[in-house]
Parts: C-alpha cells; sequence; structure tokens
C-alpha cells in the first residue's frame, strides 16, 4: 500500500474516533442539560467546599530523572534507523553505537554518583 | 418525589439508559464505609460499588449519625454528586443540611441486601422525571464582590472604581457560610497586595483565560476571576515570613520579567527552589481516611510542604449527657467513639468498678477482656481494610471489611481460619515491606508520646494488659517490631490479631455478667484499657451516685499530634500511609 | 475487511478485559460490568469551574484516538493489520507517547488539586517508563531488520523474541503496564491517594470515552507485547487469530494479576527502578541482541 494512502487512512481512523466521540456526546446531551446548582461545579477535596485555584507553578521533584530523560530520548531518535541497518553494516555499526551509548551509560553512572536519581 | 432527578421527560432511551445505570450502584458512603463495617454492615455484599469521588457515585449512602461539621460537608459532596442522584439512608435519620433519604433502611444486612435491591428499582425507574428541585446549601451559594487591588478594605457588590485610587475593582468570590470562609476572603484580600508587588509573570498560568472561557460557559452566571484569585495565592505564600529573600534585584517594571524577582519572597523548598504551593483538603469525607478528620496539606509539587490536622469539637459533657447516672455510664461512654465502642464500654464498667459501684468477679473479668480482644480484632481488622484500599490492595479493603462485618453481625462465631489466612496472605504481599519501610518513621521523641501498636512498632512495649493477671496466666506476650514506620505499626497490628485470636479462644464463651450496681465508696475513681488504638484512660468524678466529671485521656490524641511531624515533606502517597497507619479515631480526639 | 476484523477483535478484547479487570479489582465476576459503565452516559457532564476548557475537552478524546490509532498498525493474522505501516514499529511509539499528554491535560484542565497532582505524577511515571517502551522495540528492530510490525512477528518464526532477549520483555512488561496505568503502577489514577486522580473531575459521557479509551489502551499494549515478544499470531495447530487472541488475554491477565497483589508502587520506587535497574538491563539488551545477531 502507498504510504500516504495508509496515513490517510490513520487519519481517517482519527477523524471518525472524533464522530464517534462526538456522537456519545450528542447522545448523552439528548437526555437532557446539566442543572446549574450551587457548588456543583467545584471540584472535589474530600467534602471540604473550595472554590479557591489550585493551579500553581508545580515543582516536579523528578527533574533529576527528567534531564537524563531528555539525553537519552535524544539518542533514541538516532537508534531506530540504526536498528533497522544494523545487521546490513554489521561490526562497524555495533561499534558505532556501542561508543555512543557506552558513553550515554557512563553519564548515566556519573548522574547516578552526584545524586541525581533520587527524589530532589 | 425524588429529589435528586434529572428534569426530563422519560422517554425510552432515557429508560432504556436509566436501567443500565441501575446495573452498578456506585455508591459514595458518609461518613465513611468503615463505620458500617463497625455495625456489622457489609455494603459491597450487599450489592454497592464503593467509588471513591462523588463525581463518580449516583447514590449518597449515609450509614451513621453526621454532626454538624459532618453534615455540612455531606452536603458539599452531595452536591458535588452528578445527577440523577439518590440517597439511601441506612437505619439513620438524615440531618437537616441533606435533602430526605430516596430510601431508608435499617442497619441490618439483610434488610440492607434488601433495600439495595429496591435502590435499583427507584434508579431504574426514577433517573429521569418530570420534576426536579435544585439542591441550594446555605455553605454552596457564592457571590462575586468587588474590591479594589490596593485598597483591600474597599469591598463592595457591584462593579465600579476605588474611591480612594480611582483603580477598577476586580471581582473575588465569597462564600454564603460566614464564619471560617469569612476568614479565607480576608487572606484573599491580603495576598492580593502581595501578586500585585511581585510582578505580572503569573498571569499566564491560565488565570485569565480559565475566567473568560468560565463565563462564556456559564453565561457569566458565577462570575469568579481566576486571576485574582491566583495572585492571591502567590501572595499567600509570600507573606509566611521569608524575609531572607530580599533585595537581591530591583523588581523589572515594565514589561521585562526577572524570575529572581518573581520568586524573591516566596518559600524554598529544600532543594533550594521557590516553588508555588497550593492547598489539597482531604477530609473530612475523604473515602478511606477516618471520617471527621480534617487534614489539608500544603503542598510543594508532590511533596508536604505543611499540613494542618485536627479532629473533633464535641463537648464530652454534651456526648455523655452529664451528670449520668451510674448504670448508664458505660453505655454512654461507649458512644463516645465510634471505631472502638466495645472499648469505651469497657473502660466505663472499669471506672464504675474502680469507684466500689460494681463488685469485682472473675467473670466480668473475663467477659470484658474478651469483649476488648474482639474489639481489637475488629477494628486493626477495619484499619487493614483501610491500609489496603489506600495501598491498591482492593482484595485486602473489601475481604478485611467483610470479615469484621461478619465478626461484628455474629460475635459468637469466631473465624478463626479466614482470619489466619487474611494474616497470612498480608505477610506474603510480595514488595510490601519495601513499600512501607521507612514511611513515617518516628523519632525516639516522638516514639515516646505514642502508645499502643504505633509505640510498640518502635519497640517500646509499654502495654497495660501486660499488667493484668488474667492475662498473664493466658500468657499473654505484647507483639512488637523493631521499626517505628509504617511497616512496624502494620507488622504489630498483624501479630495482635492473631494474639488477641488467641486469647479469646483461650477465653472461651462467657456469658455476659450480670450488673449490679451499688452505691459508690469513692468520690473519684479511675480505669484505663488498652483499647485498639493504645492506652485510653478515664478519671470520673462521682456526686451523690450520679458521675458529675469526666475527664479522658484517649491514645489519638497523642497521635494527631505526631502526625504533623511525621509526614512532613513527605510524598502525598506517603503522607497519607502514614496518617492511615497511625490509626487516628477522630471520634476520641478534642474531647 | 481488515479494519472490521480489528474492529470486532477490538470490542472484543475491550469486554474481555473489563470484565477481567471488574474480576480481579472486586473479586466478582460480573457479565455485565462493561456493559454496565455505559450507564454514565445517564449522569450529567459536569464541567469544573474555572477548568481549562480546551484540555479538558480534548483529554479523553486524545486517549480514545491514540492507542486506536497504534492498534492500527498491529497485525493480528498475517493478513489482518489495518495498515502495515514501514515505520509501524515507530508510528506506535510516537501514538502512545501522546497518552501522556491527554493525561497531563486532564490533570491540569480539571483545575483540582487531586487532579492537577495526579497529572504531573504521571509525567514522573512516564520519566520513568518512556526509555523502558522505545528501548526494547528497537532491540526487536534489530532482530527483524524492520519496523514494520509484520516483519517483526515474522522475524519470531524460528525463536519468539521473549526467548531470544528476555531482558527486553522483562522491561517492556512493567513498562507497558505504566503506559496503561494499570495497577501496581497506576499513579495518574491511584485509588485511595488521589480520589480518582486525572479522571476524578470527569462525569457523564466524557467518563465514559475515558475509560474507553483507557480500556483499547490496554487492548493495544497487550497486543503490542504479543506481536514484539511473543510472536503475535505464530503458533501450532490452531489457527493464527486464535493464537493471538490466546496471548493477548494472557498478558492482561498477568498484568491484573500483578496489579492485584502488588501494592502501588511509590513514585520514587518507579523513578528508581527504571533508571538504576530498567535502563541499564534494556541497553544491555540491545548489546546482546547486537553481538547475538553477528555472532549467529
Amino acid at each position: 500500500m502507498n504510504p500516504l494512502v495508509q496515513y490517510g487512512l490513520l487519519l481517517g481512523i482519527a477523524l471518525s474516533t472524533a464522530g464517534l466521540v462526538a456522537m456519545i456526546y450528542l447522545i448523552a446531551r439528548s437526555f437532557g442539560k446539566t442543572r446549574e446548582e450551587p457548588g456543583k461545579d467545584v471540584p472535589f477535596t474530600g467534602g471540604t467546599f473550595s472554590p479557591k485555584p489550585v493551579w500553581a507553578r508545580y515543582h516536579a521533584h523528578y527533574y533529576g530523572f527528567a534531564l537524563l530523560f531528555l539525553a537519552f530520548d535524544m539518542e533514541m531518535a538516532y537508534m531506530y534507523p540504526w536498528a533497522v541497518v544494523f545487521q546490513e553494516v554489521g561490526v562497524s555499526a555495533l561499534a558505532d553505537m556501542g561508543v555512543f551509548l557506552t558513553i550515554l551509560f557512563l553519564g548515566l553512572l556519573y548522574g547516578w554518583s552526584q545524586g541525581a536519581l533520587k527524589r530532589q | 418525589m425524588i429529589t435528586g432527578t434529572r428534569q426530563a421527560h422519560p422517554s425510552f432511551l432515557r429508560r432504556l439508559v436509566s436501567r443500565v445505570l441501575a446495573i452498578e450502584r456506585r455508591a459514595f458512603v458518609v461518613p465513611e464505609a468503615a463505620l458500617a463495617a463497625g455495625r456489622g454492615l457489609d455494603l459491597e455484599a450487599a450489592g454497592l460499588s464503593l467509588v471513591s469521588t462523588p463525581r463518580h457515585a449516583s447514590v449518597l449512602v449515609v450509614v451513621d449519625d453526621l454532626p454538624p461539621d459532618l453534615a455540612r460537608a455531606a452536603a458539599v459532596v452531595y452536591a458535588q454528586m452528578p445527577r440523577p442522584r439518590w440517597i439511601l439512608s441506612v437505619g439513620t435519620p438524615l440531618p437537616e443540611q441533606l435533602p430526605p433519604a430516596d430510601l431508608t433502611v435499617d442497619a441490618e444486612q439483610a434488610v440492607l441486601a434488601e433495600g439495595v435491591a429496591e435502590l435499583g428499582r427507584l434508579m431504574r425507574m426514577g433517573a429521569f422525571g418530570s420534576q426536579a428541585e435544585d439542591f441550594v446549601a446555605e455553605q454552596l451559594v457564592t457571590r462575586s464582590q468587588y474590591t479594589c487591588p490596593m485598597h483591600p478594605e474597599v469591598v463592595q457588590d457591584e462593579p465600579g472604581t476605588c474611591p480612594k485610587c480611582g483603580m477598577d475593582l476586580v471581582p473575588q468570590e465569597t462564600s454564603g457560610d460566614s464564619g471560617e470562609h469569612a476568614h479565607h476572603h480576608g487572606d484573599g484580600e491580603m495576598d492580593h497586595q502581595g501578586g500585585e508587588r511581585h510582578g505580572h509573570g503569573n498571569h499566564e498560568h491560565g488565570g485569565d483565560d480559565s475566567s473568560d472561557e468560565h463565563e462564556m460557559d456559564h453565561g457569566g452566571g458565577m462570575e469568579h476571576s481566576g486571576h485574582e484569585g491566583h495572585e492571591g495565592h502567590e501572595g499567600h505564600e509570600g507573606h509566611e515570613g521569608h524575609e531572607g529573600h530580599e533585595g537581591h534585584e530591583g523588581h523589572g517594571g515594565g514589561g521585562f520579567m526577572s524570575m529572581v524577582a518573581m520568586t524573591r519572597d516566596m518559600p524554598r523548598s529544600p532543594d533550594g527552589l521557590a516553588m508555588e504551593r497550593f492547598e489539597a483538603p482531604y477530609g473530612p469525607l475523604y473515602p478511606g481516611l477516618p471520617a471527621g478528620l480534617n487534614l489539608t496539606l500544603t503542598l510543594d509539587g508532590d511533596a508536604v510542604a505543611d499540613s494542618r490536622i485536627s479532629a473533633g469539637n464535641t463537648r464530652i459533657d454534651d456526648l455523655l449527657g452529664l451528670p449520668s447516672p451510674l448504670d448508664e455510664f458505660a453505655d454512654r461512654l461507649s458512644r463516645v467513639d465510634r471505631l472502638a465502642p466495645a472499648a469505651y464500654r469497657v473502660l466505663g464498667l472499669r471506672a464504675i468498678e474502680d469507684s466500689g459501684a460494681l463488685d469485682r468477679n472473675d467473670q466480668m473479668a473475663r467477659h470484658s477482656t474478651s469483649v476488648l480482644e474482639r474489639q481489637r480484632i475488629a477494628s486493626h481488622l477495619i484499619w487493614l481494610s483501610r491500609f489496603g484500599m489506600l495501598l491498591g490492595l482492593p482484595w485486602l479493603g473489601t475481604e478485611a471489611v467483610s470479615l469484621a462485618a461478619r465478626f461484628q453481625r455474629n460475635p459468637g462465631a469466631l473465624p478463626v481460619e479466614s482470619l489466619e489466612d487474611l494474616v497470612g496472605r498480608v505477610r506474603r504481599t510480595p514488595l510490601l515491606n519495601r513499600r512501607l519501610s521507612g514511611i513515617g518513621t518516628l523519632s525516639e521523641d516522638l516514639l515516646s508520646h505514642a502508645t499502643g501498636p504505633n509505640q510498640r512498632a518502635g519497640g517500646v512495649v509499654r502495654d497495660s494488659r501486660t499488667e493484668d493477671p488474667l492475662l498473664a496466666d493466658l500468657g499473654f506476650t505484647a507483639a512488637s517490631h523493631d521499626a517505628a514506620d509504617a511497616y512496624g505499626r502494620l507488622a504489630v497490628r498483624l501479630d495482635e490479631i492473631l494474639e488477641s485470636l488467641r486469647l479469646v479462644r483461650e477465653l472461651g464463651d462467657i456469658p455476659a455478667p450480670d450488673l449490679r450496681f451499688g452505691s459508690p465508696d469513692k468520690r473519684t475513681a479511675q480505669a484505663t484499657v488498652e483499647s485498639p488504638r493504645g492506652t485510653a484512660s478515664v478519671r470520673i468524678d462521682i456526686e451523690q451516685n450520679l458521675v458529675s466529671k469526666v475527664s479522658l485521656e484517649a491514645p489519638s490524641s497523642a497521635h494527631l499530634e505526631l502526625a504533623r511531624p511525621a509526614i512532613q515533606q513527605l510524598e502525598v502517597a506517603d503522607a497519607l500511609v502514614t496518617i492511615v497507619s497511625l490509626d487516628l479515631s477522630p471520634w476520641e480526639i478534642g474531647l | 475487511m481488515s479494519v472490521l476484523w480489528s474492529a470486532i477483535f477490538l470490542m472484543g478484547g475491550a469486554y474481555v478485559i473489563a470484565v477481567l479487570e471488574s474480576w480481579f479489582m472486586t473479586s466478582r465476576f460480573r457479565w455485565l460490568a462493561p456493559v454496565a459503565g455505559l450507564g454514565e452516559l445517564a449522569k450529567e457532564p459536569v464541567i469544573p469551574r474555572l477548568s481549562d476548557r480546551v484540555f479538558y475537552e480534548s483529554a479523553p478524546l486524545i486517549l480514545l484516538t491514540v492507542p486506536l490509532l497504534g492498534f492500527a498498525v498491529l497485525p493480528l493474522t498475517p493478513g489482518v493489520i489495518v495498515t502495515d505501516l514501514a515505520t509501524g514499529a515507530l508510528f506506535l511509539n510516537a501514538a502512545l507517547a501522546y497518552v501522556l499528554v491527554a493525561l497531563v491535560m486532564a490533570g491540569w484542565g480539571s483545575h483540582g488539586a487531586y487532579a492537577m497532582v495526579a497529572g504531573w505524577r504521571f509525567l514522573g511515571q512516564f520519566v520513568g517508563y518512556g526509555m523502558l517502551v522505545v528501548m526494547p522495540i528497537a532491540a526487536v528492530a534489530m532482530r527483524a531488520q524492520s519496523l514494520s510490525t509484520t516483519e517483526i512477528v515474522r522475524s519470531q518464526e524460528a525463536l519468539w523474541n521473549a526467548v531470544f532477549q528476555p531482558m527486553g520483555l522483562l522491561v517492556f512488561l512493567p513498562a507497558t503496564m505504566a503506559l496503561g496505568f494499570m495497577p501496581p503502577i497506576d499513579l495518574p489514577v491511584a485509588p485511595g491517594e488521589l480520589a480518582g486522580g486525572v479522571s476524578g473531575e470527569y462525569t457523564g459521557p466524557r467518563l465514559t470515552i475515558f475509560r474507553l479509551g483507557r480500556l483499547v489502551l490496554v487492548v493495544t499494549l497487550a497486543t503490542a507485547v504479543t506481536v514484539f515478544f511473543l510472536g503475535g499470531w505464530l503458533g501450532p495447530v490452531l489457527p493464527a487469530i486464535a493464537w493471538t487472541s490466546i496471548k493477548v488475554t494472557g498478558v492482561v491477565a498477568l498484568m491484573l494479576a500483578a496489579g492485584r497483589y502488588v501494592p502501588r508502587l511509590r513514585e520514587e520506587q518507579v523513578l528508581m527502578w527504571s533508571w538504576k535497574f530498567g535502563i541499564p538491563v534494556a541497553l544491555a539488551n540491545i548489546f546482546w541482541v547486537g553481538v547475538i545477531l553477528l555472532a549467529v
């Protein structure tokens, strides 16, 4: 199949899913409107009535991991094409990626030794 | 008429979907499912599916009396349930804050099961109806007021400009409830100034957007400025006394935003970053935590930066109806703690014994010991169920509570094998030790203030039962563990379940003794029992054969004080594990 | 035709998983459990105040669309695959990355304290499992010399990847559970800790879509495990579709059993295990596969 047709099919799936969802919403809508009552739209907080906003500059305590993740995630972008041609190219491919991954792995070990791998 | 119905003609499609809705009766239980288990009710076996948020529930199940503060909280929860919604009352009158129950059943397992089936019928028939009434509780009504960003004392009901500086007034929301909310309101105004001073960086958080959208969605029916509230939030932190960071850099006026300037006065996390904090109330009706526990976590990300924890506001004199006749005192005292009524009854009886108004005899001692140990098993089972639910072990939650309910319903039959099996399975649960070790460890200092299993988990064995000659004969040894963390507390309670089971079996069936009350020979008397949560003691004053004054020392009061330091800087999940592992009973606190 | 078969498989799979999940979680076997979920349509949709409407509305939609797209590139039998993309494995990865987006949007958009914590928690969880989904798939592609999922199954004719590269499966299976926020790695929904978490503020039709999306996600993940590591449709005697069904059901049962008996992991544990154990093992797996492929 032509890749363009394939992606067209995937787009079709995405659109028809959206259509299905819209239909379900319409069916649910046909059952009636949401009755507006005081307090109904306030998020549940254990029975406490707390209409105050909560959005805040959130402290992600896992940022040490997240930085390492970025490094590894970039590497994966190279990994997939490499993986496909790996057997054709042979030993040099293993060596190339081996060096790359070793450096990355040493980076992980260094981060680990410096206490990056913990909840900050 | 069903108060929670949706207003629409019950057409074919609507009736069909109501039938489907009625297959699962998703229920939110107030005050909490544990209290039902304590009365011998197994809600899930009766056909209810318990959910953890009112948003996903169709039925509000009321299983016990609601004191005023819990009644207000229940009204909030009810308001947050999407229609169609029903109220099932299990053997208890509903408070005025809630609409009348759609169905009231007696607190008996068989009746409850029938009632749930009947509820299913109601759900099939009554999800849609031609009439529906708004549910309006006083504390849920909010109204908009307008205030000046610079002069918080300027508050008026209409939009306009500030008479002092001419700035446009900004809207803010106030709740119809007086008291507490008025206080928050005050905070908000003060915060606003703080927010202004810190610059404009925070607006981008979506506060502006959302308020616009909100108006769009609701036709401006409930105006609220996210913008104002958000700044207020930031400002609030600014006032917590972190002056140490002042004067690093000038305020970059105009359009320029300096991160340093923006975060200058904000509190620092342990890693030195200045982040915003927000509040997450966990209670008084958070499923899984003991009902009535008012826990508010101030979160820095998902770590607990600070917390407020409190419980109870009833006076013991009102609760007991003092002065109380001697022969009724124990029964009245048993109503104090709904999570361990039998233990308090024994405590009351022993106090009367001490006064000399009740003769000690062997049968009474054996009977009360047996009652106490049974209470311990039931209480620990209910705790285990709570703990299991929190840890993501739903089988433990269901089975422990069902066992506890069965045990309470039929005290004669000891479910020995099921109990031993359950304890064995908990002990064999993989990774449980890793999950719980080191969580909520009590320091030596804190440990000395603890009692009961919480203390014994740390290897400090102080158990009033060890001095009891009757138990000494039976070869009682107090369980203990070597780590004062959540795992230690679990281990001790598991051991105690088995030890209490052994004691109850050794004591055998003892008929309840006849209590003959005479006249007391002391003006004051006292008694101590080792309740499931620790050492509870009571001192009573007696005047003219009436108990006139009672002072109670309950284990949970001490443990409540430990909770706050123990959860500091823990991740939310670990903080909750710590609090549940302390097994607080809000009913016995603050009396 | 493929589309129809895939749709039937998907619906059947979602039904079976809903029944199994309800059985494993409540210890009660109920045929009607999946149907009962549709009753939620009768409930009012409540939109929390001050919510971010765009985020709030798109989250359930994305959560349903994304696993459907992922499922479209997975083969059920040699012929039955919606679209056999040459870059199928990569596309699956890309699609599933949006689960994170959906959940963070749901958490943030709801504007409730519990939901927000839950959403950001899932980001943390992602930082843990993210690489562990990607790396084993790369090793699988090394053996197949292709990113086409059909080719990946064919490459396992002699020996399943589960045997050829067991270390890959060892990290991939828990990583998919984390991706599908299945217990014990269900931090973003965490019943008991966050009262429904990211889905806690959804009601009515939106909740239905959210739950449906989650079910489809689990089907997709279990099928992915089957395709990448358990030889997809390969097996003796029985027809291809039977093997796929059996393997997928087996994988789901294994995942649910783990969820039933293991307490929920702490966020810190998820991250620690992912990075101190998972990543080294996944790297070792790539190296192992590389050496074996060149040596044999």
